[in-house]
């Protein structure tokens, strides 16, 4: 974990308020493992005062080489914070700490997986597909956004996936919720991978025991300050006891989050 | 040029750190956590997370909310309790050249008592800094400290439990705090922490309900260091035992404001949860503006706005 000045090599706004960010970050982009998050620091003279907890959406090297050393951040605008950032220009500098927090857990012997983004989940799950294709499994991608107007434009969709979409009024793919899509794709899937808003999770944990006994395992962010296990504000209700979000998590399985709880 | 001074004077044993830069409780787990970021071993000492003496899971979420330069929290002492906290880390702390201080709460006189007859002696264990200012838990805490007979029959019962330093970490809220201090200085007190968060509130504008699940919160950060300031200034006047700053210190500059006003070290918090390095480089800040302004040790400085 290295707190450091991290250059943006570019910065694009997608879609109105959805923001896509590569910056230069040799020794964290070498670390990092997909559905690890970083501390960004979006203020100046302490206005906002914390650093904002962002998942690392892609990995890749500058040149030719095999180590990455840049990373890309996706992220839409929630508040003062991500509003601010999404401000930044190439050249310009963000305080990043990170690596943070557990990866998922992709197991090898995993052949098909299948993920599930709800939104700007996207993000981890990006660096996650593009992972377990380098890796040789069949990668299924269930998206689901608000409408085609919405929808993430090809680039930031990670490539070698059967991808499936989902809108809630219906203007593409599936009309409805994206988890809607899950049971006619778990069949025969290894590792299910689930990243969104809680509301999805909590629908997840609800249809459950409807699905194939897939191992779901979610990235779930409960609200932050220090992002490193030192204030215990992101504590998560789970079978086991308290976990941190950022310590623990902010990967979990589903089956182990006390929803109700939430 | 010197750093290091006996936090506690007045204390038979005393307590020597190897300079006046602290963590704050809450903010830095049980050390271990930030162990595990920054060389903690610099530091002068290490305040651990509030313990009680049975573990306590805090409150429910949201327990975070960002103000203008500062943060507002409502953490609720998620502790591991105090057995737990004697077996699994106080033996990692024996082995630290840093020392750590065990900062305590209790929902009463006498379980603030037992929290302190079990520290009493353990390995690793260099002093307590008794919580009277918690604002976060719906018993205990902060009312023990608001008036000074309530806080120094808190005091006096800890200082009979146990022959270790003690600070004594008060409240500004609703608090005649010299009053307070002079009370606590009475019952035992070998230096005073000021101060803990200030009582504030967020509401949830959609929902129409207050943001935090137990209403009130405490706030911390850049934003309340000027009060701090102030308190430690008067404080520090009412009384003869060593006064620690603690409130918004994010910088060497503001380090040396406290010290000037009287506090003989700081504690570093809210910054340290923003930059993990912010502790170090208080320290280091610290020790440039010694040598820049050849001054030999860092005493001089104490109470040096505050002599007029």
């Amino acid at each position: 974990m290295e707190v450091i000045d991290a250059r943006v090599l570019s910065r694009e706004e997608l879609l109105p308020e959805l923001f896509f960010i590569w910056l230069e970050a040799p020794t964290i982009a070498r670390e990092a493992r997909p559905g690890q998050f970083l501390m960004v620091s979006c203020g100046v003279h302490k206005d906002p005062l914390l650093r904002r907890p962002l998942c690392v959406s892609r990995l890749a090297p500058m040149g030719n080489g095999q180590t990455p050393d840049r990373l890309a951040l996706l992220f839409s605008v929630r508040g003062r914070g991500s509003l601010s950032l999404g401000q930044c220009q190439t050249g310009d500098c963000l305080s990043i700490l990170g690596p943070l927090g557990k990866p998922f857990r992709l197991e090898r012997a995993s052949r098909k997986v299948v993920l599930v983004a709800g939104g700007t989940g996207l993000s981890p799950l990006g660096g996650l597909a593009e992972e377990a294709v380098r890796q040789g499994k069949e990668v299924t991608l269930l998206l689901g956004v608000e409408s085609a107007t919405k929808m993430f434009p090809p680039r930031v969709i990670p490539q070698g996936v059967r991808l499936e979409v989902a809108s809630m009024d219906g203007s593409m793919g599936h009309k409805g919720l994206v988890t809607e899509l899950l049971a006619a794709h778990l069949a025969g899937a290894d590792q299910c991978f689930a990243v969104g808003p809680l509301g999805m999770y909590k629908t997840l944990a609800r249809i459950r025991p409807s699905l194939p006994p897939v191992p779901i395992q979610i990235s779930l962010e409960t609200r932050m300050a220090c992002g490193t296990g030192l204030c215990f504000a992101c504590s998560v209700p789970t079978r086991q006891g308290l976990r941190l979000s950022c310590k623990d998590g902010p990967v979990f399985a589903l089956d182990e989050v006390l929803w109700d709880r939430l | 040029m010197t750093l290091s001074f006996n936090l506690v004077p007045g204390h038979p044993g005393g307590l020597w750190l190897a300079n006046p830069v602290l963590t704050a409780s809450g903010t830095c787990g049980y050390g271990v956590e930030l162990g595990e970021i920054i060389d903690i071993q610099r530091l002068g000492a290490i305040v651990c997370k509030g313990i009680t003496l049975h573990p306590r899971e805090g409150n429910p979420q949201p327990r975070v909310a960002e103000t203008p330069a500062g943060l507002l929290n409502s953490i609720g002492l998620q502790n591991i309790g105090v057995e737990a906290l004697i077996r699994d880390m106080a033996p990692l702390w024996a082995s630290w050249r840093v020392p750590v201080i065990v900062n305590i709460a209790g929902e009463s006189a006498r379980e603030y008592r037992e929290v302190a007859r079990r520290l009493d002696g353990v390995p690793g264990v260099a002093g307590i800094e008794v919580n009277i200012s918690c604002p976060n838990v719906a018993q205990g805490g902060m009312e023990f400290g608001a008036k000074p007979r309530p806080a120094a029959r808190v005091v006096a019962a800890v200082r009979k439990a146990t022959g270790l330093p003690l600070l004594v970490k008060l409240t500004p809220n609703g608090a005649d705090m010299p009053a307070v201090a002079r009370a606590v200085a009475e019952a035992g007190a070998d230096a005073l922490t000021v101060m803990n968060t200030i009582l504030g509130l967020a509401i949830d504008t959609t929902q129409r309900k207050p943001f935090f699940p137990a209403v009130k919160a405490g706030l911390s950060g850049p934003a309340i260091k000027p009060i701090a300031l102030y308190h430690v200034y008067e404080v520090a006047r009412a009384v003869s035992v060593p006064v620690v700053g603690c409130g918004g210190i994010a910088s060497a500059t503001d380090a040396l404001e406290f010290l000037m006003a009287g506090a003989t070290a700081v504690q570093v918090g809210t910054a340290t949860l923003v930059n993990p390095k912010a502790p170090l480089e208080v320290l280091e800040g610290l020790e440039a503006y010694l040598k820049q302004k050849n001054i030999a040790d860092v005493r001089e400085l104490v109470g040096a706005a505050a002599k007029a």
